[in-house]
């Protein structure tokens, strides 16, 4: 059996004993949080070999980062916004964020258009 | 006023003639405003009369879009006495609207109000988003922007 093949826990025993404690520490907790996503349990992740695990951590990591790239272009308009912004009481928070992004943009031309000179 | 961004919720938008007289907008999707300075009334091409003419240039600018298109902007008598004359007329002048209120809640559910004073909507237009949705979006001057409780 390679390393690879190794059931997680047994390969985190390993990390342990051989005095990688931290590393340890931080594989495990990183794990909790990919199983509270995955919806696995304990003893699943404890028999799955640990390159597998790897695996989906990698890609765990690489979604995440995915999202958060997303999110932020979503969140943040390109041009800035000033003044009073309000959204209505029934709008969908992703419908607000369309549109709010398009009237910055609109606000930011209106004001070049309306500017004295 | 600078730079405010509210986590609450419009309510309404309401316009017409005075606070018991007027027409509720209610399918607002964002609205927005700010004192603008350095304003070119050559360029508000709709208004009768160029609003604050002989004031400093220096006018509330905003816009306000709409999920679907509202009646009361084209229909509603927005001037006390003589006949109909509405906030917005496609291709015509627009009126100075007498009564100019939106009413919305603060981060705290508690509901506040600011009026437009002298305010007139000069352009609509209705922009797609996609190929299944569109939305209306109106601009607007004022001559101020009156709180009902000061912002921080």
């Amino acid at each position: 059996m390679s390393l690879h093949d190794l059931p997680f826990k047994e390969y985190l025993q390993i990390l342990q004993d051989n005095g990688s404690k931290e590393d340890a520490k931080e594989i495990e907790k990183l794990c909790q949080e990919v199983i509270a996503e995955l919806g696995w349990t304990k003893e699943q992740l404890d028999a799955t070999p640990h390159g597998n695990i790897l695996e989906i951590l990698e890609s765990y990591l690489a979604n995440l980062q995915t999202q958060m790239a997303v999110a932020q272009q979503i969140d943040m308009p390109s041009v800035p916004m000033s003044g009073m912004w309000l959204v209505g009481k029934d709008i969908p928070p992703e419908k607000a964020k369309q549109v709010t992004r398009i009237m910055a943009q609109k606000m930011q031309a209106e004001k070049e258009r309306l500017r004295w000179g | 006023m600078s730079n405010y961004i509210f986590p609450g919720r419009i309510d309404k938008i309401e316009i017409g003639l005075t606070a018991g007289t007027n027409c509720d907008i209610t399918n607002v999707i964002t609205m927005n405003w700010e004192r603008m300075h350095d304003v070119s009334p050559r360029l508000v091409a709709s208004a009768k009369i160029p609003i604050g003419w002989n004031q400093p240039h220096s006018w509330i600018v905003g816009s306000f879009s709409l999920l679907s298109f509202c009646d009361c902007i084209t229909n509603a008598d927005v001037v006390a006495g003589g006949g109909m004359e509405y906030a917005y007329i496609p291709g015509a002048d627009s009126n100075v609207i007498d009564f100019f209120v939106v009413t919305y809640r603060d981060e705290n559910n508690i509901v506040r109000t600011t009026t437009f004073t002298n305010g007139i909507i000069y352009r609509g237009v209705k922009e797609l988003l996609n190929y299944d949705d569109s939305i209306w979006i109106y601009h607007f001057m004022a001559y101020k922007a009156e709180n009902s409780v000061d912002h921080p």
